[in-house]
């Protein structure tokens, strides 16, 4: 008659009812939930290179907005193009918004780095450029882009 | 009850914090200025022997932030190159823990304003997802992938570039 207790039905059901909630809480049982706080997710990903940022973007609805934001692409290019602390020698880059869709933005960008000629454009990396695309692409599509020279 | 006073600061003051599952931890004052919190805390006079109960801090990374703020508090001023070198292995070490953990260090360092334990986390967070594709991050953090198939689609579509590996746009060659 020994052996081991057998769970009553009851009990049987309100495990299962956990398990589930544990799954559509955090995945698999998991529950390390990234996406609890949508603000330390952006802090996240602005640390993300262009295409990492792009393939996190994939990932669920909550990554994808939070990778739309302006400011995580914006973070993502000035340290992408690691200017010089020249902001007093020269030309800047104002950019303003042109429509009141969106988050507000006054961003003066510090000049883009000299350069020399031809030589110098096929020297840039490929990926600098394509980086370069994709974001300005984005931004370009709300954003109109104020090039003054000095 | 746990503690981490091996190397303490400059302070000889200790400060008690109580996690939000009641356990009791000391550290040096130094170690606890380096909590925005807490330093405001201690500064409000509201540190006594009770201790300052932190409500949504557990004890599992509690002790890991007081370990973190104990050693680096007291190897705050005046880094030798050896010094700052031996800092930053800690670091790597310190934050080489499981997903759970670094989400809980994640939060808690947030909620304690414990600026350098905060940026170590997220960064240790980003490095996690550099690199892998979007089911792999699934699988690591535990999501949900809850787009329908047609914005899925349009998603994938948007970010084609990033699953190219080799073929640049052709505009730009």
């Amino acid at each position: 008659m020994g052996g081991r207790p057998v769970p009553r039905r009851q009990e049987v059901v309100v495990v299962k009812e956990l398990e589930l909630r544990m799954q559509l809480l955090g995945g698999g049982g998991n529950c390390y939930n990234i996406n609890d706080n949508a603000d330390l997710l952006a802090e996240i990903l602005v640390r993300l290179d262009g295409r990492s940022l792009a393939a996190a973007a994939c990932v669920c609805r909550l990554w994808a907005a939070v990778a739309r934001r302006d400011a995580v692409w914006e973070a993502l290019c000035l340290r992408h193009f690691s200017f010089p602390s020249s902001l007093q020698s020269g030309s800047r880059i104002h950019m303003t918004t042109s429509t009141s869709t969106g988050p507000p933005l006054h961003a003066t960008m510090p000049p883009l780095p000299p350069i020399a000629g031809p030589g110098a454009v096929a020297a840039a990396s490929t990926s600098t450029l394509r980086l370069h695309a994709a974001a300005t692409s984005r931004l370009g599509s709300r954003r109109r882009l104020h090039a003054t020279v000095a | 009850m746990a503690a981490a006073t091996d190397d303490a600061g400059d302070s000889n003051e200790m400060i008690r914090v109580v996690s939000s599952d009641g356990e009791h931890f000391e550290m040096p004052e130094a170690a606890a200025n380096l909590s925005l919190v807490l330093r405001h805390m201690i500064e409000d006079d509201c540190a006594d022997a009770a201790g300052i109960p932190l409500a949504v801090v557990a004890a599992k990374p509690l002790a890991k932030i007081v370990d973190y703020c104990t050693k680096h508090a007291a190897k705050s001023s005046g880094l030798t190159i050896e010094e700052a070198e031996e800092l930053k292995r800690f670091d790597a070490e310190f934050i080489e823990v499981d997903t759970d953990m670094l989400y809980d260090l994640l939060v808690a360092a947030d909620f304690m304003g414990v600026e350098g334990l905060s940026k170590l986390a997220v960064q240790r967070t980003a490095d996690l997802i550099k690199g892998k594709t979007p089911e792999q991050n699934r699988e690591t953090f535990g999501i949900v992938n809850d787009f329908t198939p047609e914005e899925e689609e349009e998603i994938c579509k948007e970010n084609e570039w990033a699953f190219q590996i080799t073929k640049p746009p052709s505009r730009l060659c």
